[in-house]
């Protein structure tokens, strides 16, 4: 079985803990085969592709030499499109299964309650995969910064991160309505932001396991958090402070290459580095309402939460 | 005076109290300007950063979440260290030099 901690030399913050049998049993194997599906339909391609125009137009006998280009371009090709592709085609599909999930009722019927968790689970595996490609292009854009960086740059006190600061992302949302939540005084409006709030931003999660609290289930750090947002800053202002202080150091930076294309360089590259964020906002954005479901068919079956994420999915759909 | 080393995650440098927080429904004890000190951190950590006078984590590298969130709020951190939430005590005075990824408890 596909062990998700074997992936933790890819990134030692994920996967910490050993996952779940419901998460190994459900949403693992839905995740591995989109996995498959990604990579014969778009990675082998592409690469083939690449490497084949190599091997033709290099006319080189020794075949690894192309297959070396092909993976290059291919990645170079990735880099160039991925945030087109996130934006324009796969995150408004994504938007529109987390809606569908969302939306769906707690069925009465326990099969009904069953077709739509595995449903969801599906949908959720699609995005998962599909959005934690794109990572490819927001990861490398940022290795490739911090790489040409200092070949085009000289006598800099700055850092290429430094260029990397003040960009909108989910981060700052997800701050700036928590802010907006604490700081308003009527309480109907409040109740109201607070609901919109958890609805937004409340299935945030710490892992990519289903049997992990989202955000919205921790009631005792919302409080807090909330305390700490009364009277505070506004994350807005904080925001605009890092914006002024990318602007100073572009203005002050260095270059052995025209601004112009150091400029378009920095866009691109700060387009890309702010998907992070984003992406992992909306990868786990039906985990709240999986979880829901779980639970909810866990209570029919008398399965006490504790335990209901050690059973097997097929142990607990029978 | 002991050091912790890890990797530069955010560059800075900041002398505060530390609060060692291993899952953010503890949060009731951390206070505006505190040092974060976790194991690493996830989208749920984000809004405590903001608070936070500087991170260290006992995992993570220079593109760890961590160093991400703290570069954008403009806050040094060390990340990686391996043990900071073993060898720092809550309340215990630290300072986090995130340029050069160090943490000296003092």
């Amino acid at each position: 079985m596909l062990e998700l901690r074997h992936f933790r030399s890819l990134n030692p913050e994920w996967f910490r803990k050993p996952q779940s049998k419901l998460e190994a049993t459900l949403r693992i194997p839905l995740v591995s085969k989109e996995i498959g599906i990604m990579v014969l339909t778009r990675v082998f391609p592409l690469i083939a592709i690449f490497s084949l125009t190599m091997r033709f137009l290099l006319t080189i006998t020794f075949p690894m030499i192309p297959i070396a280009l092909g993976f290059f371009l291919y990645l170079l090709f990735e880099f160039w499109v991925l945030e087109h592709w996130y934006k324009n085609n796969l995150l408004p599909k994504h938007k529109r299964n987390i809606d569908c999930v969302n939306k769906m009722e707690i069925s009465i019927d326990s099969k009904a309650l069953i077709s739509n968790i595995e449903k969801s689970v599906r949908m959720s595996a699609y995005g998962i995969v599909r959005i934690g490609y794109v990572g490819l292009a927001s990861w490398g854009w940022e290795i490739l910064f911090k790489i040409i960086y200092p070949l085009i740059t000289k006598d800099n006190d700055n850092l290429y991160t430094d260029f990397l600061v003040g960009m909108p992302n989910k981060v700052l949302e997800f701050n700036q309505a928590l802010w907006e939540v604490a700081n308003e005084k009527d309480d109907k409006k409040k109740a109201m932001k607070n609901q919109d709030f958890l609805n937004k931003f409340g299935s945030v999660v710490d892992d990519m396991d289903l049997s992990y609290k989202t955000f919205r289930e921790k009631p005792n750090a919302i409080e807090s958090l909330l305390n700490l947002n009364k009277g505070a800053i506004e994350p807005n202002i904080d925001h605009q402070k890092m914006l002024s202080r990318y602007q100073s150091t572009l203005n002050s930076v260095k270059l052995i290459v025209p601004f112009s294309i150091f400029i378009n360089l920095v866009a691109k590259v700060r387009a890309n580095v702010a998907l992070r964020e984003d992406r992992r906002f909306y990868e786990f954005a039906m985990d709240y309402k999986i979880r829901t479901m779980l639970l909810e068919l866990g209570k029919r079956k008398k399965i006490a939460e504790s335990e209901l994420f050690n059973e097997s999915w097929e142990e607990l759909k029978k | 005076m002991k050091v912790i080393k890890g990797i530069s995650g955010s560059r800075g440098l900041v002398t505060g109290k530390a609060k060692v927080i291993l899952d953010i429904e503890n949060l009731d004890k951390f206070e505006k300007g505190d040092i974060l000190v976790t194991v690493s951190t996830s989208p749920q950590w984000t809004p405590i950063m903001r608070f936070a006078s500087a991170i260290v984590t006992d995992i993570g590298g220079s593109l760890s979440h961590a160093a991400i969130v703290s570069r954008e709020f403009g806050i040094p951190a060390v990340v990686g260290t391996q043990e900071a939430t073993k060898l720092i005590k809550d309340g215990q005075k630290v300072t986090v030099n995130g340029t050069d990824g160090v943490v000296e408890i003092l």
